[in-house]
């Protein structure tokens, strides 16, 4: 419809009359101006033959709207507050225009809000109700919302969470028109069912019961189509049937995300695997003096290589190798030093066997220059035998001369040094994976948080956890 | 798109990079190598009690 039709001006226009061969049709006011009887104020009915009731603007008085006179219902007993959107004032919703005829203020004595009625003539009667925060526009329902599984409630194959329990709202401040007698303090109990963006509200007064369904505005529309200045986006505490603005955040980062982390396994893919260069095994005295074995020709043939050094002294127990490593370059003489240590204990106690240790260290250097290499090991090999006398020292199998430790000296053990290059640091790709998946992980934790927020009981204490960090852009 | 995911998603782009650059130079910080530490020193034996 067009604004035509809510045209107020009761006069024709003065071209009309100065040449009346092309006098346009005015279309009949729809507005009939009246005087309070109680202060002479000009009452503007809007909505004839529906409204049954008018709140004075100027006084506050209720008036009976039924009556050609507007005999006096109830006179003003407080003063009148102004309604953010003025009565008059039309905008367009949903591409329909909506004037507001009515305003009034209603709590559930935990919190209050505002609910402005507004009319069209081809469409009735609709809501605009402000939580102080946002719109919802409110459409009465002309069918009965089924009952779902749990408390929820079906209309238009769409399920509604149950939210709360039915509460009491009494009517606070009215001004303007209504299609009902509607007064201070004049209650119902209401019953809410949500879902994000739409909430189905149930009224019951008296022996009438009404369906309200309240469609959340987007923000600064319902601002925008009445004039008035746009409200701060704000999420501290959000509306019952408020969609999270977390949502399309997470979507986003989940699959810029899961990109990020394909291309990470490609690239650790690509980094190849580790290749070995040298390898070497020699015996070790236990308790007897260093050895130092030395492997030459390593070749490095990249800029930069990660190299590994893997010790393998699995036949010990109850012992332990200290290995020092020298990497030095052939040319330069340069050397990067470095330390492992093999080793493995047993025993039985009261609470039975045990083992301790790893007989298998392995050392990675960290981007080693290339070049022509030798690595220097020296090792000793030490018998452990300082454990309380309930403890074991059996040689195992393996060990050369198999007696037991502590009673023979001279006893060897065999260890593998082997020399690798190339690979992929574990490390890197794990703290890689961690940094990609730290914003996900914050907006998943954000949508938790207001998803518990939105589903919160209802209370006016006010919050301190005001966050408004997030948006809808 | 929103200024939240074209911002995460250079700093994705950094990540993967900066990984590419150190799988390229076999760089990490958490190579384990490096001299023996005095505190390595006579620290043998098992911890079981």
């Amino acid at each position: 419809m067009s604004d035509d039709a809510l045209s107020v001006d009761p006069t024709p226009p003065v071209e009309a009359q100065a040449s009346p061969p092309a006098t346009p049709v005015t279309p009949p006011s729809t507005v009939r101006a009246l005087s309070c009887p109680n202060c002479g104020g000009i009452v503007n009915v809007r909505a004839q033959g529906l409204t049954v009731s008018v709140l004075c603007e100027h006084c506050g008085s209720t008036l009976d709207a039924t009556r050609p006179d507007l005999q006096v219902i109830a006179r003003a007993n407080e003063a009148l507050k102004t309604p953010e959107i003025p009565l008059g004032t039309r905008g367009t919703l949903g591409g329909r225009v909506w004037e507001v005829v009515g305003y009034m203020e209603r709590t559930d004595e935990e919190i209050g809000w505002a609910e402005y009625l507004l009319f069209n003539p081809y469409e009735g009667y609709a809501f605009l109700v402000d939580d102080g925060r946002r719109f919802s526009l409110g459409i009465m329902l002309d069918r009965l919302p089924t009952m779902g599984w749990a408390n929820s409630m079906q209309l238009d194959g769409q399920s509604y969470s149950r939210f709360g329990d039915t509460y009491p709202v009494r009517v606070t401040f009215v001004v303007g028109e209504f299609y009902w007698r509607v007064a201070v303090g004049e209650t119902v109990d209401e019953t809410d069912f949500v879902r994000p963006g739409t909430m189905l509200s149930c009224e019951v007064y008296q022996t009438e019961r009404t369906w309200t369904r309240l469609d959340l505005l987007d923000w600064g529309v319902a601002e925008e189509a009445f004039g008035i200045s746009a409200r701060r986006r704000e999420y501290s505490h959000p509306a019952p049937h408020e969609p999270s603005p977390y949502k399309r955040q997470l979507r986003e980062a989940l699959v810029v995300g899961v990109v990020a982390l394909l291309v990470l396994f490609v690239v650790s893919g690509i980094g190849g695997s580790e290749q070995q260069i040298g390898q070497t095994t020699t015996d070790a005295v236990l308790d007897g003096p260093e050895k130092t074995v030395v492997i030459r020709g390593l070749d490095l043939p990249s800029a930069r290589s990660r190299v590994v050094v893997d010790a393998d002294a699995g036949a010990i127990d109850n012992a332990w190798v200290d290995l020092d490593y020298s990497l030095t370059d052939e040319k330069t003489q340069d050397s990067v030093d470095t330390y492992g240590l093999a080793e493995h204990y047993s025993g039985s106690d009261s609470d039975g066997s045990w083992t301790e240790g790893d007989p298998r260290p392995e050392v990675s250097l960290s981007s080693i220059p290339g070049g022509k290499y030798d690595l220097v090991v020296t090792l000793s090999a030490h018998r452990w035998n300082g454990g309380s006398s309930s403890s074991s020292f059996s040689m195992p199998t393996g060990f050369a001369g198999g007696s037991t430790f502590g009673q023979d000296s001279g006893q060897t053990v065999p260890i593998t040094v082997t020399i690798k290059r190339g690979g992929v640091f574990g490390g890197n790709i794990l703290l890689a994976f961690l940094l990609i998946a730290i914003w996900p992980l914050i907006v998943l934790f954000k949508n938790f948080a207001f998803e518990k927020r939105r589903m919160a009981p209802v209370s006016g204490s006010g919050g301190d956890d005001d966050d408004s960090g997030g948006d809808d852009d | 798109m929103s200024r939240h995911i074209l911002v995460y998603g250079l700093y994705c782009l950094g990540i993967v990079m900066l990984t590419t650059m150190a799988a390229r130079d076999g760089y990490s910080p958490f190579a384990t190598g490096g001299a023996r530490g005095p505190m390595m020193f006579g620290g043998y034996g098992p911890t079981h009690k």
